[in-house]
């Protein structure tokens, strides 16, 4: 069983804990609430469960130092693997409203932004663009 | 350490987990099928006479997954369901479940700038190296 790691920037946990407070129901009338979800997937990946492509994860952009998301029925969550089995979250938003708005290329460049900030080392932002390079199932 | 815990209690983990489950393993059956015997959405819409987004939302999640619907998606993929409701009593020297993901937080990589690192696992072990005649280093695992 792969031994994962889950990190979040001080912003990530004060998004989460908003969603937590504003105990939000789903938007698409699915039967779990989006703090359900949340805690799902993110229960999913610390315990090893299989992480499918496309379904609960998926590269951004193929590019170097790429940016993935975690999907949940409601809910993206933006970040980056700075090791395999290691992933920082950084932003969280509304699925829909983040589709509707295209939102994805404005969250790719927020995370680069980020990184240049933190004056975070190469080696630590990443270089994995497919499923097996991020992730052990 | 600081740590955060998303307290949403054991009843709501134990839906959020395992309405997924559910999911999980409807998508997992339709991936072999897929793989076995090339069986793909639309194919399987038309099994269901249903359009090909109500399967799609069902599998990603993003459309209820009504008891039907579940019994619907098992029957067009040639499957059965074994469904068991287990006496959760506990037993001696069983270790208590978590009821909510742990996150904990580890110091800030740059100062004025809002990016503490948290994680769902314990801090890594630290180990100190020592050699004759060099200062002590310290490393995280």
């Amino acid at each position: 069983m792969p031994v994962r790691r889950l990190y979040g920037t001080r912003d990530f946990v004060e998004w989460l804990k908003e969603r937590e407070r504003a105990s939000e129901a789903s938007r698409l009338g699915v039967e779990t609430s989006v703090i359900e979800q949340i805690d799902t997937i993110f229960h999913r990946f610390i315990v090893g469960d299989t992480f499918r492509n496309r379904w609960d994860f998926r590269c951004i952009k193929v590019e170097r130092h790429p940016v993935w998301e975690f999907k949940t029925p409601d809910m993206r969550i933006f970040g980056w693997f700075p090791a395999k089995d290691c992933f920082i979250a950084a932003y969280g938003g509304w699925a829909d409203y983040i589709k509707d708005h295209d939102l994805y290329r404005g969250y790719r460049l927020e995370i680069r932004r980020l990184r240049r900030e933190m004056s975070l080392a190469k080696e630590l932002c990443g270089e994995g663009t497919t499923p097996d390079d991020v992730i052990s199932n | 350490m600081t740590s955060y815990q998303i307290d949403l209690g054991a009843r709501s983990a134990t839906v959020g987990r395992f309405v997924d489950y559910v999911r999980q393993e409807l998508v997992k059956a339709f991936l072999e099928e897929k793989l076995l015997s090339g069986l793909n959405a639309r194919a399987l819409a038309e099994k269901l006479a249903l359009p090909s987004s109500a399967i799609n939302g069902q599998l990603a999640g993003t459309r209820p997954l009504t008891l039907r619907a579940i019994a619907d998606l098992a029957w067009a993929l040639d499957r059965s369901i074994v469904f068991e409701v287990r006496s959760n009593a506990p037993s001696e020297g069983q270790n208590s479940p978590a009821t909510g993901s742990v996150v904990h937080y580890q110091g800030s990589y740059i100062h004025g700038v809002a990016a503490t690192v948290t994680s769902t696992l314990p801090p890594p072990p630290v180990f100190r190296v020592a050699c004759a005649g060099e200062p002590t280093k310290s490393c995280a695992a």
